[in-house]
């Protein structure tokens, strides 16, 4: 049963663990300090593909103070194997130290531990490492070639895995077309970057032989299964933390070598140790996002109908697989996704990973689709302007409009507004696109407006995931929620909080299901010993999933209380209304008992308990994703301004219309929008990984990996459309993600708008917008 | 090990320190002020910036050696545990923060700008208030929240003093 | 990301200072502000075996006898802001000083510590050659002044030897009839540009009398430009020509081609500034700003 009337949800509710953030007491991961504590250093791999002939650790002994020193040879067997059921796929497993190979710049070979982390840093300066360098394989041409020196033993060339995805008849739709645009777009290396940098301490208690580990992860859980299965311990000796945690991104949205390595030190040392990366390590070693070359042909009518596509993908992957979304897991998302919200039914896929020599891609906001979004929406622009068309008109024409939809894929879609939100964006946009017309007469200045209108798959659920064949294998997440007999309720959340707002987000859900204040309500979350099993904070899942769950548990807790309050004030369990801390009989507000006082008997005076009734106010829910996910919609819009002959490119606008379903609270439904937008722009203009030829990195500080600094960035409109979802218990869909998908591609589609040329290539830095302006500044 | 004297958010401590010890982390192991976070230790992301002598200053490029005698301030110390300062409670209604790991690090940057435009009795425009906070990265908000929050606190601070 | 070790030495005097660097030679550096040099240590691509901290000292001053500005080594960024000579007499150097950095790093960072950095793209080592600047060193065996355009010798490399630490700079204050600008293009506000142009003219009876042009992002160093300088001599201000002097200046260079930047792009860049930075110079002239 629903609450009556939701009070609380959809409330603009300022967020309850800002006190302790705002006041220096929140505990990240390097505030867990314990006694006798070691500190962790790597000595990392300096070259990008060799042999290891030798590691010398001979130094160490001259040092006047205790140190451990472990290498491949010691954790020699201990891997992170990330294996997806594809028969066809090239297995990568990476040794927890590398073992006799390095294959990436930044790979762990050893390690070296003291009791102070200064030192641990200067003893790791003491082991050599010799290495016997094997030809690097640095691009996705050189890991196409069949010649390539493979980076694994048995391996045949470097393709990780290859195959196709279609559905329609794509024949009968290249037949049919009037035109065939085919058009091959590329989107850089980046890194996710949160703040705080990741970080890993473990002690194992004897006595009770219990490992506990705290880790900067967004998902606890996994982590302990992962370390169970690796280190052969029982998963109920097994306590993994997830303290504060100072962003993620999905970039902790993976179980790292390190953290089981961490672990199996606390027990071969029997002394807690300690390691937080640092920023070097964090850029070159921890996981890399993007790097897509995406090669596709598009069919369309003489009228403006889309009726096919055509796609290849490839995804530099680097060397290893992460677990549990595995090197495969990019590119096939690029192909799951590229239909988008567009209605046509042919379509093939064909889609690869390779690997190379840099570290590996994993999970990071947007996971494949900010990627496939900029190659969709560039394409969709790029048909626009060969057929003469109106860009928005086109969208207009060929988006989806009913739902329930089931797409080329046989994927279906809830309800959007995919139509609507075009509109809007068109009517927010005149002005800007006066100008930006107007501007067509500057040969030095230039003014684009460019827009991204696409769909994302949230809240995947375990079919999803089974279809997949991907080790993280499900998708649902639990809540437990307990009412203690002063009417304050505790929920132990499945979902790791690392800036999302849940500690307030989920109070508001009980506290409507169970009629009293959010402030009554405390969250905990991140700790295996006292949350239920779920696979933590990624993939668009907290509000929809969580909160559901949160819901479903509380109102399983709320039957409790009307039955009880139902019994004492002789009236039907479906007559009380649960509202502002009282159990009232309907259209009788004069009958009524406080919830707190329920709370009591259910508890101490049971004696006053329905007969048979047993005491308590505890209840545990999941829930799983629905089986094709819900999809969120959102059209973002961008106003560029274009020094011609300097290429400064400055966003003067940023707009997004989206629909994420029922929003839970508007304060953070919009704080994540603008978050995930400007991490977007950044991908889009800014951020850049880059290996030279001998994947030697060259991007390993901040002054030059360039994150988006606030005077780059202007205020991020947002507007809402409200579409509820049937599939989730609140009407909500994910909204995480979103934010970060749409910016390179509305960006890319200024920038083309203002110079009239087709771009192809993020990041669209200075110098890459200057060439493209050439044409403007009269040069060949 | 040399000795050295820090007033610590208005408490005088003597201690031994190696030199090379950086002030963030004299303040985070010795005088246990986890509010100091360290998000590059290189000086390119503000969130070790804490008050030495009243001025901003990046503790990640700053040893605690340099600093002795002098009047340290960091977060822990500007709206005590509730967080009662105006631009902390500005940070707050206004969505200035997410995982919070850069937010000490921007309010010891931006207190004494809004200070100063207290003093000045001006509102800053949104172009002035974005470059003095051009040397710290905050990753979740796209900012926004923040500048609405330095745009609140003085707003309230002239308030306050009109 | 923590420093080698290392001593640490207060210096009490200048005296002491300079007792100490010429005691520790190479393996000594002296610290101001330390916003360049502790970065490095903390990578560990810097070492010292011992710091000098100069902070103490009362080396931050800022004077001048009408010829000469005279900037202690000591002297923090935000300094130029507020200071009358700066904003009468050097327009270029106080708009180059909005580029650096932000303002944590322009209340912290020291001329002294700049120079001596010497990083390619700093906006201080581009003013210093622009403005013929001499950098005052000294050491133990006594004082030497070394003119701006022959301290950079290369990215990170400067003609300090051993022992020797920057203690002043000094500015020959231009005629009354100078005027300059400064302008600079980065990825993002504060970072090192991709390239910078400042200029500097003095003008008499509607026409360039003398012109000085410096350069970022063309070299390791901040280079000028003679024949450019020359080929202005005599220029109206009203037409400068400035499109045809940029253009030449830009072609004269051979900038790196890198992954921040191609090398066209530096010199398409460079040829842009060049143009702008001249005509922004030639209006404040004409329009006696």
């Amino acid at each position: 049963m629903k609450a009556e009337q939701p009070r609380h949800i959809g409330a603009r509710i300022q967020r309850f663990e800002d006190i302790r953030l705002l006041s220096g007491s929140a505990r990240y991961i390097d505030d867990i300090r314990l006694p006798d504590m070691l500190h962790l250093n790597f000595v990392r791999a300096e070259t990008a593909h060799a042999n290891i002939v030798e590691v010398d650790t001979s130094g160490l002994a001259d040092l006047d103070y205790p140190t451990w020193v472990f290498t491949g040879k010691d954790t020699a067997g201990l891997s992170m194997k990330a294996h997806q059921d594809y028969p066809e796929m090239q297995y990568s497993e990476q040794p927890l130290l590398a073992e006799g190979k390095v294959r990436f710049v930044g790979e762990p070979v050893a390690v070296v531990l003291a009791e102070d982390a200064y030192k641990a840093e200067d003893a790791a300066e003491l082991v050599f490492v010799d290495y016997d360098p094997l030809p690097v394989v640095g691009t996705m041409a050189q890991a196409r070639d069949p010649e390539s020196t493979p980076l694994f033993e048995g391996w045949n060339g470097n393709v990780i895995v290859q195959r196709q995805m279609k559905g329609g008849n794509l024949e009968a739709a290249k037949a049919q077309a009037a035109h065939v645009i085919r058009r091959t777009y590329r989107t850089q290396r980046q890194a996710g970057v949160p703040m705080e940098c990741r970080g890993v301490v473990a002690s194992f208690d004897t006595a009770s032989r219990v490992l506990t580990v705290w880790s900067s992860t967004q998902m606890p859980h996994l982590v302990r299964t992962y370390i169970s299965e690796e280190l052969g311990l029982p998963e109920s000796r097994i306590r993994v933390v997830a303290p504060d945690v100072g962003g993620g991104f999905g970039v902790k949205g993976q179980v790292f070598a390190d953290e089981v390595l961490v672990a199996w030190l606390a027990m071969q040392t029997g002394r807690p140790v300690k390691w937080i990366e640092d920023r070097r390590e964090h850029l070159i070693a921890s996981i890399h996002a993007r790097d897509h070359e995406h090669t596709l042909e598009a069919y369309v009518s003489a009228d403006g109908r889309l009726l096919g596509l055509k796609a290849d993908i490839t995804v530099d992957n680097g060397a290893y697989s992460t677990f549990p979304f595995t090197s495969a897991g990019e590119p096939g998302m690029v192909g799951k996704v590229l239909p988008g919200p567009y209605d046509f039914q042919a379509y093939e896929a064909t889609f690869r990973a390779v690997a190379t020599n840099k570290c590996a891609i994993g999970t990071y906001r947007g996971v494949a689709r900010p990627s496939a979004v900029f190659s969709q929406e560039r394409l969709v622009d790029d048909i626009a302007a060969e057929l003469g068309l109106d860009p928005i008109e086109f969208r207009l024409k060929n988006v989806v409009r009913q739902f329930p939809y089931r797409n080329v894929l046989g994927f279906t879609y809830d309800p959007g507004s995919y139509a609507e939100a075009l509109e809007k964006i068109r009517e927010l946009l005149a002005d800007d696109i006066a100008e930006a017309a107007a501007s067509r007469n500057s040969k030095t200045r230039r003014i684009g407006v460019g827009i991204a209108c696409f769909i994302e798959q949230t809240a995947h659920g375990t079919p999803d995931f089974t279809r997949r064949r991907v080790p993280i294998e499900t998708g649902y997440i639990a809540a437990r929620v307990d009412m203690s007999p002063d009417a304050g309720v505790t929920i132990d959340l499945g979902l790791q909080n690392h800036g999302q707002g849940l500690e307030t987000t989920m109070a508001q859900v009980a506290a409507d299901a169970l009629g009293i204040e959010p402030k009554d309500v405390f969250v905990r979350h991140g700790d295996t010993m006292t949350t239920p099993y779920s696979v933590g904070t990624w993939g668009s899942r907290g509000g929809p999933l969580g909160g559901g769950a949160v819901h479903v548990a509380a109102t399983k807790i709320a039957d409790k209380l009307r039955a009880i309050a139902g019994h004492l004030l002789q009236a039907k369990p479906d007559q009380i209304v649960l509202a502002e801390g009282k159990a009232s009989v309907r259209d009788n507000p004069g009958s009524f008992i406080e919830i707190r006082r329920l709370a009591r008997i259910a508890q101490r005076n049971v004696d006053q308990l329905p007969e048979g009734m047993t005491p308590g106010l505890e209840a545990h829910a999941s829930v799983d994703g629905p089986a094709d996910g819900s999809y969120a919609n959102a059209v973002h819009a961008a106003v560029v301004e274009i020094d011609v002959e300097t290429g400064k490119t400055k966003l003067r606008r940023f707009v997004v219309v989206e629909d994420c379903g029922t929003i839970l609270n508007p304060l953070v439904v919009d704080g994540q929008v603008r978050g995930g937008v400007v991490q977007g722009i950044g991908s889009a203009m800014f951020e850049h990984f880059v290996y030279d030829s001998e994947c030697q990195p060259l991007t390993t500080s901040f002054a030059d990996y360039l994150m988006p600094l606030a005077p780059e960035i202007p205020d991020i409109e947002v507007h809402h459309i409200e579409t509820p979802t049937p599939l989730t218990p609140l009407g909500a869909k994910g909204l995480g993600e979103g934010g970060a998908i749409g910016p390179a591609a509305a960006i890319a589609n200024a920038v083309a708008n203002a110079l009239e040329i087709g771009v192809t290539n993020t990041p669209l830095n200075t110098d890459a917008v200057w060439k493209l302006a050439r044409h403007i500044r009269g040069q060949a | 090990m040399i000795e050295i004297t820090l007033e610590v958010n208005g408490v005088s401590k003597t201690l031994q320190v190696e030199p090379r010890r950086l002030l963030a982390d004299v303040l985070r192991e010795e005088f246990r002020l986890s509010g100091v976070h360290i998000g590059c230790a290189h000086g390119a992301c503000g969130c070790c910036t804490v008050h030495l002598d009243g001025t901003p200053r990046l503790s990640c490029l700053t040893f605690a050696a340099q600093c002795d005698g002098a009047s340290i301030r960091t977060v822990e110390s500007v709206g005590g545990p509730n967080a009662e300062n105006t631009l902390q409670q500005a940070f707050k209604s206004e969505h200035g923060l997410q995982c919070g790991y850069c937010t000490p690090g921007f309010i010891m940057t931006l207190l004494p700008f809004v200070e100063e435009m207290v003093v000045q009795k001006r509102m800053p425009d949104d172009a002035e208030i974005r470059e003095a906070m051009s040397g710290n990265i905050c990753r979740c908000t796209g900012y926004h929240g923040i500048v609405a929050a330095v745009r609140k606190a003085v707003s309230t601070g002239l308030e306050a003093g009109a | 990301m923590r420093p080698a070790a290392f001593e640490y030495h207060r210096a009490t005097s200048l005296e002491h200072a300079l007792e100490l660097l010429g005691e520790f030679g190479e393996d000594g550096r002296p610290i101001a502000g330390g916003q360049s040099l502790v970065p490095m240590m903390n990578f560990r691509l810097a070492r010292p075996g011992h710091l000098v901290d100069i902070n103490r000292l009362p080396l931050d001053t800022m004077e001048s006898d009408g010829q000469v500005l005279r900037i202690g080594a000591l002297t923090r960024h935000i300094a130029y802001f507020a200071h009358p000579l700066i904003a009468r007499h050097f327009p270029a150097f106080l708009e180059a000083v909005h580029y650096i950095g932000h303002p944590t790093i322009r209340r912290n960072g020291s001329i002294g510590g700049s120079i001596s950095h010497a990083d390619p793209t700093a906006e201080l080592p581009a003013v210093c050659v622009l403005h013929d600047a001499e950098i005052v060193v000294r050491s133990t065996a006594g004082e030497r002044r070394i003119k701006a355009a022959d301290f950079f010798l290369s990215a990170y490399v400067t003609a300090l030897e051993p022992g020797e630490m920057v203690v002043a700079v000094e500015f020959p204050v231009p005629p009354a009839n100078s005027r300059g600008s400064f302008i600079e293009q980065a990825e993002r506000s504060g970072d090192f540009a991709t390239a910078s142009i400042g200029v500097t003219l003095e003008f008499d009876a509607g026409r360039i009398a003398r012109a000085a042009l410096v350069c970022c992002g063309a070299d390791l160093v901040p280079i000028r430009a003679p024949e450019i300088e020359d080929f202005l001599r005599g220029k109206p201000l009203d037409a400068p020509r400035a499109a045809e002097a940029a253009r030449m200046f830009a072609a004269s260079t051979d900038p790196v081609d890198d992954h921040v930047a191609s090398a066209g792009y530096r010199r398409g860049l460079i040829e842009e500034l060049t143009r702008r930075a001249i005509e922004a110079a030639c209006n404040k002239a004409v329009e006696g700003r």
